[in-house]
């Protein structure tokens, strides 16, 4: 089901994930800006990513497999806040039609 | 016949350069080696669970300024990455590597290796279960290659990391891999120990099942008495041990301070039964055999050995049988010590815990003493250091043995360095 983020709720958004990085790293969130790198910045991995989405899931009714987040991962890779904050938007808005749009048959492989 | 090495390692040793110390006794090597020396117990009335129903209701916890000191080393991140284990090595590998004064970036980084022995039963623990959402983290907190992984990302050593597991003797089978690593020329440096923290009501209950524990609950600071006529069995305790080795050359490039060298180890699997060694000892003997003959040590060299020591009415019957075998008359004149009186028994990092202690026992020409020595036991009539630690001197050589459930065995033989 396709949904529209207001800016105010992008926004919020936006804040609740600075939050979480700066609880998760210890550091101030003004010291997070659009251009962090999660890894190379702040120590981050790739499981940091899987977790956020799971913060959210509740709170913005995304009912979305593992897998297919995973597979939106393949093809969209997140190094960024800024990467970040656009994957979280587009996985609440798009819903279950990131799976059409990622190809559910599609087998992706990683080298 | 036996698995004698075809090359033996000859007149190349590996370094000791480095040490880093968690158990019982305090969570840093200067305190605990002041005291093992004082002869303290680290044993005590189990606090961290409520042990009311076990028949064993003593063991050696942590110190509570470990849960501190991991509080303020631990990044919040990598804690929910890892478990108990894991975070104790790590702490111990960072002090050892500080201890080393190797600058981590001035070495070839591919060189440098990470073996961690454990049981891996302190990996998998249904009693560390990590706080909420820990499932997210499962598998990497609980891959048995993890309490190796943390400390190579964490330093940035990108030769060869991983855990071995070999029971009671997992520590010594790790150090002596990356011993051999150092051998064969593939790795200049290793970080090498094991941990295990099986202090928890599962275990205390299996272990009584097995008969393994002492029960001896009343004065939990004298309730394990190795090679002491009313011994009964071990105590369980949480801990582990680190240290760094390095080819003798890389060290002495550096000028790095050496506490000992390590010159070669036996390994020997006894298959008598699970956890006894058949009456005659052969496996422990073939076992301190292989060690001395591996690394060219002749008998007559080796005055002190750090023994497994465990408490076990039987194996400490047979550790003194074995080394009365191997060193003929001379075992009366030799000195023989156990750690465990002090510390329990800390599984697969017990041995790594009672290597070092060999190494600083040749630097610093004391020994640790057996604590809880009070009533002799004919089988047992060697000299175990009773009570009170000895100053040597000129002592060159010693072994340390380890000998485990599953019937791993492993001696390493460390000298002093000149």
């Amino acid at each position: 089901m396709k949904r529209q983020l207001t800016g105010e709720e992008k926004k919020a958004i936006s804040e609740e994930i600075r939050e979480f990085l700066a609880e998760e790293f210890e550091i101030d969130p003004s010291e997070i800006t659009n251009d962090t790198n999660i890894v190379d910045d702040l120590g981050g991995d790739s499981i940091l990513f899987m977790e956020m989405i799971e913060e959210f899931k509740e709170k913005y009714d995304i009912d979305l497999e593992v897998r297919t987040i995973g597979m939106y991962m393949l093809k969209n890779p997140i190094y960024t806040v800024g990467e970040t904050l656009n994957a979280v938007y587009e996985i609440i808005e798009k819903g279950e039609d990131l799976i059409e749009e990622i190809g559910e048959g599609e087998s992706t492989v990683v080298q | 016949m036996s698995n004698r090495n075809e090359r033996p390692s000859g007149n190349k040793s590996v370094a000791v350069t480095g040490i880093g110390m968690i158990c019982p006794l305090g969570i840093s090597t200067p305190v605990v080696w002041d005291n093992m020396l004082s002869g303290k117990s680290g044993i005590q009335h189990i606090t961290k669970f409520d042990a009311g129903e076990c028949v064993t209701k003593i063991g050696g916890q942590l110190p509570q300024e470990y849960f501190e000191l991991e509080k303020e080393k631990t990044p919040k991140r990598l804690f929910k990455k890892t478990v108990l284990a894991s975070r104790i090595i790590r702490l111990c590998s960072l002090e050892a590597l500080a201890d080393s004064s190797l600058e981590v970036n001035q070495t070839d980084p591919y060189r440098c290796g990470v073996i961690i022995g454990t049981s891996g039963a302190s990996v998998r623990s249904p009693d560390d279960l990590g706080g909420p959402n820990a499932q997210r983290w499962k598998i990497v907190r609980e891959m048995i290659n993890a309490p190796a992984a943390w400390i190579s990302i964490g330093n940035g050593f990108q030769g060869p990391s991983y855990s071995i597991s070999a029971g009671y003797a997992s520590g010594s089978y790790a150090i002596a891999r990356a011993f051999d690593l150092i051998q064969w020329g593939i790795i200049d440096v290793a970080i090498a120990g094991g941990v295990d923290c099986l202090l928890t009501k599962n275990n205390l209950n299996r272990g009584n099942l097995m008969k393994l524990l002492s029960t001896q609950n009343g004065d939990p600071r004298r309730a394990i008495r190795p090679f002491d006529k009313k011994r009964d069995g071990f105590i369980l305790s949480d801990g582990g041990c680190a240290v760094v080795l390095e080819s003798h050359d890389h060290a002495r490039k550096r000028n790095a301070e050496i506490y000992a060298l390590m010159r070669g180890y036996g390994y020997c699997s006894q298959t008598f039964n699970l956890r006894y060694s058949p009456p005659d000892a052969k496996d422990m003997q073939q076992t301190i055999e292989l060690a001395l003959d591996n690394s060219g040590t002749p008998r007559e060299m080796v005055n002190y050995v750090n023994a497994n020591g465990t408490a076990s009415v039987k194996n400490d019957m047979c550790e003194t049988a074995a080394l009365k075998k191997v060193f003929g008359r001379r075992a009366q004149d030799m000195l023989i010590s156990s750690q465990k009186s002090m510390i329990g028994h800390c599984v697969g990092g017990a041995d790594a815990i009672e290597f070092a202690v060999t190494a600083l026992t040749l630097k610093t020409q004391k020994i640790p003493p057996t604590i809880n020595y009070e009533f002799p036991d004919p089988e047992c009539d060697l000299d175990y250091v009773p009570n009170y630690m000895a100053t040597i001197a000129d002592y060159q050589a010693a072994i340390t043995n380890s000998f485990g459930v599953g019937g791993n065995n492993c001696a390493i033989v460390l000298i002093r360095s000149e």
